[in-house]
């Protein structure tokens, strides 16, 4: 019983040396985006509240205030839903997103004043999420499908040691031509992640900082920054309220909690 | 020190969630400006000033053990021009319940059916507060139970309405009216329980993938009147007729009241006739890529002869054009009604051309332009919708419609009156056709 229950850990930590000899760049890639998703698989459920802060190149700020929820959907993308609390007059806005591995997701919006949910079409996820320097695919459910990989090298980051990937996007309605990443080797942490527009110049570049580990398991950052290198834009996206394993169910992302979100 | 550390850790471990428990009061001001580019058919100002208070209460604090919620929203405008249009509604005065599954609404609220944009067929619980605009998108708050349940197969809602609220209607005074005035102080009713009578509804609505569908019924007073002119001559009965039977009024009485026109001794406006009905209502969307196809009808019976009326179309999206954070797009719908000539409305063969455009900016800058077009009649409104925030508490709102009849107003009393008698299909827009107007408000958020 408990040989057959130590085997397949044996064998497997047997076989990944011999595996990553023969490894391409691409296969490693793959492999570091699928080591990231794992160790961060099983969250279950969460919330944030979140502030936006937009950034124009005089400096001059505009202040969003949102919260989030989000549920984890094993075989599919995550359930997600966004809520307005501020600017005043977007307040009670609310966004319901079912991502989905491939494909466009189903995306609902409420608009408070008329009480209306709103089905949109979300093929193209490459504008901006509400004005700021994040595009909607920027802030979507990160699946691994969603990529193509290419590991580049091993390099010195703020997490440590990062190993640096690019990825390609699969999805042809993406704004962007490649991405590459900085994931540190420690905990598989993002760090960093320049974005290349569809003229393959480099566009924006993300950063993430002051992570914390939630439930001895999920690292999460407490912000993240946005700069649009072409514009000199920026916007920083300052999280805090963290929670894991709340109770939320499939109940907590209807059109009807949609509508009492607020 | 370290034990009153301890004690105010638990203090603060005890407080419940902070992200989901909230208490919250906000206020609107709106200051408007209507400018209408000619005097009206009955001499009213073309320069109207009117100003607009929202107050709101939200709070989800009500209880520690379950998930309850109460809200409040009060609203009041005052126009310089219009007694009718000023005037205040308890918007939201209601109490939510939330079990595993279900919920439990009671009170006034605000609710929408539908997925089109051009005229909202389907959309019933709600009352119009036709004064604060003619889009018909403003309600009144409607008293009702609401029992709302989530199952695999879609969201059931059942509505008892136990109360019914009139529509406004521009005053005397007012713009943007029907040519003689609705006296909303006398209307007439099909059910002796007038606005007493209990009305019914439920709705089903689901998701299938790409697909949402919405089935609904209704059953109790019609939301919408029909109007019917009433004519007081001194010394004689008033004359109301039937507003369901066209040319109720035989010619010799028109001739006789006709010289009698604009003389004390004539007086005209119209009643609202509110029929009790049954109505069932059809929506569907089918996003494809960038597209959305709608498709939004129903059936009533109870107004007449039962009728259908439906619209059908699409929005199209396109985003970042040109290299831009501009998304735009197009939506394009076909409004029919069964009752073609004789439906009250302009709106029997329509179409709608439309454009959106969302610039994706701080300010969160959108605008809509769009023009409803009869290929019959060939009557054509033209419409602008747009917004702009400044800063975090203000915003600029800016609406402006253009009427094209293709006729001239009535001038005279008698023209006046033989358009109402005569209710000639091609000239159903001809009472507005000299209230072209853009309105601006300004909005202060506290």
């Amino acid at each position: 019983m408990k040989m057959t229950k130590l085997l397949p850990p044996l064998l497997l930590s047997l076989a990944l040396p011999a595996a990553s000899l023969a490894e391409t760049p691409e296969e490693k890639g793959l492999a570091i985006a699928k080591e990231a998703e794992r160790r961060d698989e099983g969250w279950g459920d969460s919330s944030a509240t979140m502030q936006m802060i937009l950034r124009n190149k005089r400096g001059d700020e505009s202040v969003r205030d949102l919260r989030s929820k989000s549920l984890e959907i094993p075989d599919d993308g995550d359930k997600s839903m966004i809520i307005f609390d501020s600017p005043p007059d977007q307040e009670g806005t609310a966004l319901l997103t079912f991502s989905h591995k491939t494909g466009p997701d189903d995306q609902w919006l409420f608009l408070p004043a008329l009480k209306r949910v709103k089905r949109i079409a979300s093929k193209n996820k490459s504008g901006p999420f509400v004005g700021s320097e994040f595009a909607f695919e920027d802030l979507s459910s990160q699946e691994i499908e969603k990529y193509t990989y290419k590991y580049l090298r091993d390099e010195p980051c703020e997490g440590g040691t990062c190993f640096v990937t690019e990825r390609y996007p699969t999805d042809e309605y993406s704004g962007y031509t490649k991405q590459i990443a900085w994931t540190d080797q420690a905990e598989y942490r993002p760090w960093k992640i320049e974005f290349y527009d569809r003229k393959k110049t480099l566009l924006k570049t993300l950063t993430f900082s002051g992570y914390k580990q939630y439930l001895d398991k999920h690292w999460r950052p407490a912000k993240m920054v946005m700069v649009n290198h072409q514009t000199g834009k920026s916007t920083e996206l300052v999280f805090s309220d963290y929670k894991f394993k709340s109770g939320l169910s499939d109940s907590d992302f209807t059109q009807n909690s949609l509508k009492r979100a607020r | 020190m370290r034990a009153s550390g301890a004690i105010a850790l638990a203090l603060v471990l005890a407080l419940p969630d902070s992200g989901s428990a909230r208490t919250k009061q906000d206020m609107e001001l709106g200051s408007e400006l209507r400018v209408f580019a000619q005097t009206g058919m009955q001499g009213q100002e073309q320069v109207v000033p009117s100003g607009r208070f929202q107050f709101g209460y939200y709070t989800n604090e009500l209880s520690e053990e379950s998930d309850q919620a109460f809200e409040f929203v009060f609203h009041g405008r005052w126009d310089e021009q219009d007694d009718q249009r000023t005037h205040a509604d308890i918007r939201e005065l209601s109490w939510l319940y939330v079990g595993d599954g279900w919920e439990l609404r009671m009170g006034a609220r605000k609710v929408f059916w539908g997925v089109v944009e051009s005229l909202h067929l389907e959309d019933i619980i709600n009352q119009t507060d036709l004064v604060e605009n003619i889009d018909g998108e403003d309600k009144l708050g409607q008293p009702m139970i609401n029992l709302s349940l989530v199952r695999d197969y879609g969201i059931f809602d059942f509505f008892v309405l136990p109360y019914f609220r009139e529509r406004t209607f521009p005053g005397a005074e007012g713009r943007l009216r029907t040519p003689y005035p609705v006296d909303t102080d006398n209307p007439i009713y099909a059910s002796g329980a007038e606005e007493w009578h209990t009305d019914f509804a439920v709705r089903w609505v689901h998701t299938l993938g790409d697909v949402d569908i919405g089935l609904s019924h209704f059953s109790g007073t019609s939301r919408e009147p029909l109007l019917t002119p009433r004519i007081r001559i001194t010394g004689l009965p008033p004359i109301v007729s039937d507003p369901l039977v066209a040319g109720t009024l035989p010619p010799a009485l028109v001739a006789a009241i006709t010289p009698l026109l604009g003389t004390p001794a004539v007086d005209i406006d119209l009643l609202p006739v509110y029929h009790t009905i049954d109505q069932t209502g059809l929506e569907m969307q089918y996003i494809w890529e960038d597209w959305a196809f709608k498709l939004e009808a129903i059936s009533r019976s109870g107004q007449g002869e039962r009728y259908a009326a439906a619209v059908a179309g699409f929005e199209y999206t396109r985003v970042g054009i040109f290299d831009t954070r501009i998304d735009l797009g197009w939506v394009v719908e076909y409004l029919w009604d069964e009752r073609q000539e004789d439906a009250p409305g302009f709106f029997e063969q329509d179409i709608l051309f439309g454009t959106r455009w969302a610039f994706n900016n701080t300010a969160s800058t959108d605008m809509l332009l769009g023009v409803i077009w009869d290929p019959e009649t060939e009557e054509k409104v033209f419409s602008v919708e747009a917004n702009h925030r400044i800063g975090s508490h203000w915003k600029l709102q800016v609406d402006g419609r253009w009427f094209s009849s293709g006729h001239r107003a009535p001038r005279t009393d008698a023209e006046t009156f033989a358009a109402v008698v005569a209710r000639d299909p091609n000239r159903k827009m001809v009472f507005v056709e000299d209230d072209d107007f853009i309105q601006i408000e300004l909005i202060r958020y506290f």
